[in-house]
């Protein structure tokens, strides 16, 4: 008999911060420092606490373009570990951060073992393709 | 009996051939029975209108096959091509969720065929079934990484020669067939179309497709276009 789908309580999405701070490690990046670079394969997601972390990508050139500024509460590097995929941006501190990070495979596992945080996951990642959609406009027009 | 538009039509998504080669739908039995359950399927002529940008969410449409254009305004009011979307993508997911209006429309640029779940149903499914949200979170992640891509060609390009060689190279890498005469595309769309997708006007488009003819980068034949050297191309590309 096929096992009944399991309902998923939605984590409120305030909520996903205060889950997250028990597996995460803090960490204080200094203006400057990057915490990933583009082209390179995702270490872990960074919750970050407190700072901007400014998201640029470059030409073969070395031209750079900023692409976006990321504030408290949002998780960096979430769409790389959810596809597997190489960060296409380049995550710099623009002011000192505090940053809770939490290892790839531990953030996965988590999310096997706490599914109501899928939903928050998901409507952060759509925010960020909101967003992308918004710089794109500016871009093209 | 012919099928609508001659599409080959899968009715029974536990039955569909290619259902392993999607991201979203190549999920577990108990997972894709309980989609067929909730999902409706429609056939779509060419130039159908699936939802429209600033229009409350009424649901997702998963596109079984064909293509749609994601197309979005400036405030200037100039139309904008944001993507083209493929095969086993997921139309309109964000929107859902966040229950916000669609930032986009979506249009069929050929004749498709669209599984449509209503709101409540699709996040009544996300409830109850993990796997789908990981698909789900999957796909929403490659359409994020597709922008950010787009984003790096638009505002790194330095001329609009740059960004129209960029576009077909990008065309070959996801559907060009290598023929004798060199890398086939099948192009779908006007002029004024690839236009909105570079951010220029139609008669650039028109007079940069003569000028790569001219350099025998390309020739076009009817809805073909061949592109006879991918180096030449690739000079132009600096990002």
């Amino acid at each position: 008999m096929p096992v009944p789908p399991q309902v998923i309580e939605s984590a409120p999405h305030s909520s996903i911060a205060d889950v997250l701070s028990a597996y995460e490690t803090l960490q204080h990046v200094p203006a400057g420092k990057p915490l990933f670079r583009e082209g390179t394969l995702p270490a872990g997601v960074w919750v970050l606490r407190a700072g901007e972390v400014e998201l640029s990508c470059s030409s073969k050139g070395g031209d750079a373009l900023a692409m976006q500024i990321a504030d408290a509460g949002e998780i960096l590097g979430l769409t790389s570990v959810v596809s597997g995929r190489a960060h296409d941006s380049t995550a710099i501190a623009r002011t000192g951060c505090e940053t809770g990070f939490i290892e790839k495979n531990r953030f996965l596992r988590l999310l096997e073992e706490k599914p109501g945080l899928w939903l928050t996951v998901l409507r952060m990642i759509s925010k960020s393709i909101n967003a992308c959609w918004d710089c794109m406009r500016t871009l093209k027009a | 009996m012919p099928s609508p538009y001659n599409l080959e039509v899968e009715y029974n998504c536990s039955e569909c051939r290619v259902r392993a080669d999607r991201l979203f739908c190549n999920m577990s039995e108990d997972a894709v029975e309980a989609l067929d359950s909730v999902k409706f399927t429609g056939l779509y002529p060419k130039g159908s209108l699936l939802f429209v940008e600033g229009e409350e969410p009424r649901g997702v449409f998963i596109l079984c096959s064909g293509r749609a254009k994601l197309t979005t305004s400036s405030t200037e009011g100039k139309t904008l091509i944001v993507k083209i979307a493929e095969p086993g993508e997921v139309l309109g997911a964000s929107a859902t969720i966040l229950g916000k209006p669609y930032e986009v429309s979506a249009e069929t640029i050929e004749p498709s065929q669209l599984n449509f779940i209503k709101r409540d149903d699709f996040l009544k499914y996300l409830n109850t079934h993990a796997e789908a949200c990981l698909h789900t979170a999957q796909q929403l992640s490659e359409k994020y990484h597709s922008a950010q891509r787009e984003i790096r060609s638009l505002g790194l390009s330095q001329t609009t020669s740059e960004k129209l060689a960029r576009l077909l190279l990008d065309w070959c890498d996801r559907g060009g067939e290598q023929t004798t005469k060199g890398i086939r595309l099948k192009v779908l769309l006007t002029h004024e179309e690839i236009a909105q997708m570079i951010g220029t006007t139609r008669e650039t488009v028109t007079r940069l497709l003569s000028d790569f003819k001219k350099k025998k980068m390309i020739d076009v034949k009817g809805s073909s276009l061949f592109v006879l050297s991918r180096p030449s191309l690739e000079n132009l590309v600096s990002v």
